[in-house]
């Protein structure tokens, strides 16, 4: 059984043999190169053999004489009202701003989680200006504490 | 002829970075900056200067004469709408040849909907061109045989074949077109021949070269 193209060039010039057969610039002699290793040869060889059956693919084109009637089909299609397609991602905000909102209506309506009550139970300031330290209990026994800092743009003073 | 003008007033007010023709400019540099400004005259020698670049693209893609004929005007049409956003860092036909690609993407799977499954028309593809034992294809036979094997590789894949053996384009222009780096363009490009390669042993063609 034959070997694939790939399969059988394990040489590691492949990649600039492909560049070079491409018209790409090379950095090394990869002729010389080619004349030495019979698998880059080989590979070599069935690059050629693949763009000479390429060669052999139908081609067709549009003649002068038809450019008129092709031009004409032009002048419709931009004079004509441009389709308004909706973008897939405008769908997705569409979808997104539906689930929020239902989410918010659900949330109203059933009135969302019993509020948490808790009692202060100390709270101090500090020597920092403006802030304040307080702790609160909640009846299930847990403690909470905030730390509030009010700031505001005088009381950095001229130290910055 | 007096060539009709079409202003678009969108168009041009869309379009920030007006920048009218210079001497130094090339014809089709000239034309693209006319056109952007709503000159559809100079558009019209766009169409006219590049219409086979993009017609033997669509043609090699879809491989109808009238499907490839309205892909092609359909090109150009989204190219013109499409002209204010066109920056000019790439060249205008490697832009016109990246919506060509695209377009006959789309097309394709459109096609792929009403037609036999893929599988199903690869084995009867298959079998149409094995030619008997030790006979030599045509160069025309040949050329049947790599459109067919074409059909087995991926868009990516066939257009990076595509844009090479029947477009001629470099590297650069294919990265261009196909939105990728040179890199990605030559893996592309090695695996699209290897796969051909091996779809037309599996066709049982028989050439120096193409069999070994």
């Amino acid at each position: 059984m034959s070997e694939g193209m790939g399969s059988m060039n394990k040489c590691r010039y492949i990649s600039m043999l492909e560049r070079w057969f491409d018209g790409e610039s090379v950095e090394e002699d990869i002729r010389g190169h080619v004349e030495a290793c019979s698998s880059c040869a080989a590979h070599l060889k069935q690059l050629q053999a693949l763009r000479d059956a390429a060669q052999g693919v139908p081609r067709d084109e549009i003649a002068s004489a038809q450019f008129l009637a092709f031009m004409a089909g032009i002048r419709e299609g931009v004079t004509a009202p441009e389709p308004v397609r909706r973008p897939v991602w405008r769908l997705g905000w569409m979808a997104a701003a539906v689930l929020v909102l239902t989410f918010s209506l659900f949330w109203t309506v059933s009135g969302g989680p019993d509020a948490y009550e808790a009692t202060v139970v100390e709270s101090c300031s500090s020597d920092l200006e403006g802030a304040t330290v307080s702790a609160y209990a909640s009846d299930d026994g847990v403690m909470t504490v905030a730390v509030m800092v009010s700031v505001d743009e005088d009381s950095w003073g001229d130290d910055r | 002829m007096q060539m009709a003008v079409v202003y678009d007033i969108a168009l041009v007010s869309r379009y920030a970075d007006i920048r009218y023709p210079e001497a130094d400019d090339s014809p089709v540099e000239r034309w693209v900056l006319l056109a952007q400004q709503g000159d559809f005259a100079a558009f019209e020698k766009l169409v006219q200067f590049h219409r086979n670049d993009v017609f033997r693209l669509a043609f090699h893609y879809v491989r109808n004469r009238e499907e490839a004929w309205d892909v092609s005007q359909e090109v150009f049409i989204k190219a013109f709408r499409a002209l204010a956003s066109f920056r000019r860092e790439a060249n205008f036909k490697t832009w016109l040849l990246r919506i060509t690609a695209n377009l006959c993407k789309d097309h394709a799977k459109k096609r792929r909907l009403l037609t036999v499954s893929f599988d199903s028309r690869r084995q009867a593809d298959a079998a149409a061109v094995t030619p008997g034992p030790g006979q030599a294809l045509e160069a025309q036979e040949l050329g049947q045989a790599i459109q067919k094997a074409l059909d087995c590789l991926s868009h990516k894949h066939k257009t990076a074949f595509m844009l090479r053996e029947f477009e001629g384009c470099s590297y650069e222009e294919m990265a261009q077109i196909m939105n990728c780096s040179v890199g990605t363009v030559m893996s592309r490009l090695h695996h699209a021949r290897k796969k051909l390669q091996e779809s037309l042993q599996e066709m049982g063609v028989r050439r120096d070269g193409l069999d070994e």
